[in-house]
């Protein structure tokens, strides 16, 4: 409390006094006066002359202000009692006065606070990548506070971020390891207004205020560290406006993570959805024209990209070649993977010089087991050849099912792989197979996506309803028999998601070479 | 699906219990990164209590099984309910690893190495 509140008294509540005065002055006073000390600070009447018969101390919070003297008056009970009743009303005007004072101090505090808010607030809104948002509170924290540097620790945020006042986007700072086991240590509950620690003043932190940042009210994600604050330190304003600032930057932490991973969602959804556009493009949109054959082929992925593939090489003096495959796994692995094994099969149906299936196939399988061990896949794949002049197709086939085959005069059945997938071993254990593909003879080359599709219940379309199928739809066109593959298993399902990648090759003998 | 390991002489035998499918593929993948012995593994899976499995079980398994091979030894699996049968024929891994009906068997079956090197 200061020395001259009585002065500030007499100015603020002067009618008071002068009543008091008036009062004693009525009564036969000579002269009413209030000293601070040796100085008088105010006197009734103003000619008045004399230092007063009657003393008596004004106290406040347990220190005396000064004196009310009363000239001309003999000390008696009566003139004692009264004199004491107007000290009391003096104390009691100074105690409220006193009290005021504080409330006003604390309504400004309050003000600057929410200022100090508003302030950071605005100046991270536009922010929402956690980096700037730091950035920016620890500059903004900085400005307000009135210290040298902030230092925000942020899981997720490695290497925290420090503002110095004379650095315009803050910058990585790794605070000495002393200084992170108190402030982990005390869970960034920390105040040192004198560091006692070489360590500490070596760094230059003479003194520091440190409060958690949490986020969803509990979890403890951090904190905020203001660092050496000019005078006697860090009080008790500054770490209730640190811990205000915390709160804060909590909330605006949540935000900007929430973005950043709405982002990445995004971002990896994009990524996604420009790989299904180059799967589906590497895929032959139409058949090529093959002399003798009717061809028909469409692939359904079940995610946005898929494993499974197929493809037509038909280079001009060089036999027809198809190629079907599934790689075992989803998602983006396994259509890298995917176009990868095409490519490879590819490659080989153009340019090797005797390109039967099963040497395309043994040449891949070399050229992909190492890549295919490393990432733990393998893959199912079907390699066709037709054969104009004796009307045969020539097949390889690893792993790969179902594949139906159904003779114009006869009734379906399943053409059964002869080896483990590419890249189960390290060579191809494929041989040459052939069947008749004359006109009205189908083969039908399907993934595992047709066999095993389920229905709501759960149960699988199964071998056996395939082979039905193609039973009752050979006499279609090839296009037709595709179609009516995609209907039966999509009405099979019926609202069932789609669980597995649905691909399909039909293959027809064209009935009208035989008319 | 869980796994419990225990070791006959030098034999490890894992055996599966539940269905085998993508979700629970990482665990036997984990198993085989974290804990396959030192020396030419000698590793018998039994899938006695497997009702079902999939490509992604597949994949878990061989690739075990080459992990053991690139060490000299081998992974032999046991004891399938129809389901598994089906799928190993199938998918004709019959070809690429050896399988026998009874775990004993797997086990007491002298371990030679395998016809096909894994590099």
């Amino acid at each position: 409390m200061c020395a001259d509140l009585l002065s500030v008294l007499l100015t603020s509540h002067g009618t008071v006094f002068a009543a008091l005065a008036q009062a004693w002055l009525a009564l036969g006073a000579s002269s009413v006066s209030v000293w601070n000390r040796q100085h008088m600070l105010a006197r009734w009447p103003n000619h008045a002359s004399g230092a007063g018969d009657l003393r008596a101390p004004i106290r406040v919070g347990g220190q005396i202000l000064g004196e009310l003297r009363i000239g001309g008056v003999a000390e008696r009970a009566d003139t004692s009692s009264r004199l004491a009743a107007d000290v009391a009303v003096i104390e009691r005007l100074a105690q409220l006065d006193n009290e005021m004072e504080q409330l006003t101090a604390e309504l400004v505090q309050s003000q600057d606070q929410l200022l100090a808010l508003v302030a950071i607030n605005l100046s991270t809104r536009n922010h929402l990548q956690l980096d700037e948002t730091l950035h920016t509170l620890a500059r903004e924290t900085t400005r307000l506070i009135r210290c040298e540097a902030v230092y925000i620790s942020m899981a997720g945020a490695p290497g925290g971020t420090l503002h110095l006042p004379d650095s315009a986007e803050g910058s990585k700072f790794e605070p000495p390891a002393e200084l992170m086991q108190r402030l982990q240590g005390s869970s960034y509950n920390l105040l040192l207004n004198d560091a006692d620690d070489p360590a500490l003043l070596a760094a230059g932190i003479r003194n520091l205020c440190a409060v958690p940042i949490n986020l969803g009210n509990t979890l403890t994600a951090g904190g905020l560290a203001l660092i050496n604050k000019a005078g006697a330190g860090f009080g008790a304003a500054d770490r209730k406006l640190a811990r205000v600032i915390a709160e804060q930057a909590g909330a605006m932490i949540e935000r900007s993570l929430f973005f950043q991973e709405h982002v990445g969602q995004l971002r990896m959804h994009t990524e996604m959805d420009l790989a299904r556009q180059v799967q589906l493009r590497l895929l032959p949109r139409n058949p090529p024209l093959v002399p003798g054959l009717e061809l028909a082929a469409r692939s359904r992925p079940a995610l946005q990209v898929g494993g499974d593939f197929y493809d037509f090489v038909a280079p001009p003096g060089r036999p027809f070649i198809f190629t079907v495959g599934d790689i075992a796994g989803k998602g983006m692995a396994a259509a890298l993977l995917m176009t990868m094994t095409r490519t490879a099969l590819r490659s080989k149906a153009n340019f090797l010089a005797l390109p039967s299936p099963e040497a395309i196939m043994s040449r891949c399988h070399e050229d992909l087991y190492d890549d295919f061990t490393e990432v733990n896949v393998f893959a199912t794949v079907f390699i066709g050849q037709y054969s104009a002049q004796d009307g045969l197709l020539h097949y390889a086939n690893a792993a790969h099912t179902p594949v139906i085959y159904r003779p114009a005069n006869g009734l379906a059945c399943l053409l059964e792989p002869d080896a483990p997938a590419m890249g189960v071993l390290p060579m191809s254990l494929c041989e040459l197979q052939q069947v008749p593909l004359g006109p009205g003879d189908l083969l039908i080359v399907a993934s595992d996506g047709f066999s095993e599709a389920r229905d709501q219940h759960g149960a699988l379309f199964g071998i056996e309803r395939l082979l039905y199928l193609a039973d009752r739809v050979a006499h279609l066109s090839a296009q037709s028999i595709a179609e009516a593959f995609f209907d039966a298993v999509d009405s099979f399902g019926d609202g069932h998601a789609q669980d597995d990648d649905q691909t399909l090759v039909v293959v027809k003998g064209d009935v009208r070479v035989g008319v | 699906m869980h796994i419990t390991h225990r070791t006959e002489g030098d034999v490890q035998i894992l055996t599966l219990h539940g269905r085998f499918d993508a979700y629970e593929a990482p665990q036997l993948l984990g198993w085989f990164n974290r804990m396959l012995p030192e020396g030419e593994p000698r590793m018998v899976v039994n899938l006695g209590e497997v009702p079902f499995i999939d490509t992604s079980g597949l994949a878990a398994l061989v690739s075990g099984m080459k992990q053991c091979r690139q060490r000299r030894g081998d992974l032999r699996l046991c004891c399938f309910q129809q389901p598994v049968r089906i799928i190993l024929e199938l998918t004709r891994m019959n070809r690429a690893f050896e399988l026998f009906e009874a775990e004993v068997e797997a086990i007491n079956t002298p371990w030679g190495q395998h016809e096909h090197h894994v590099r």
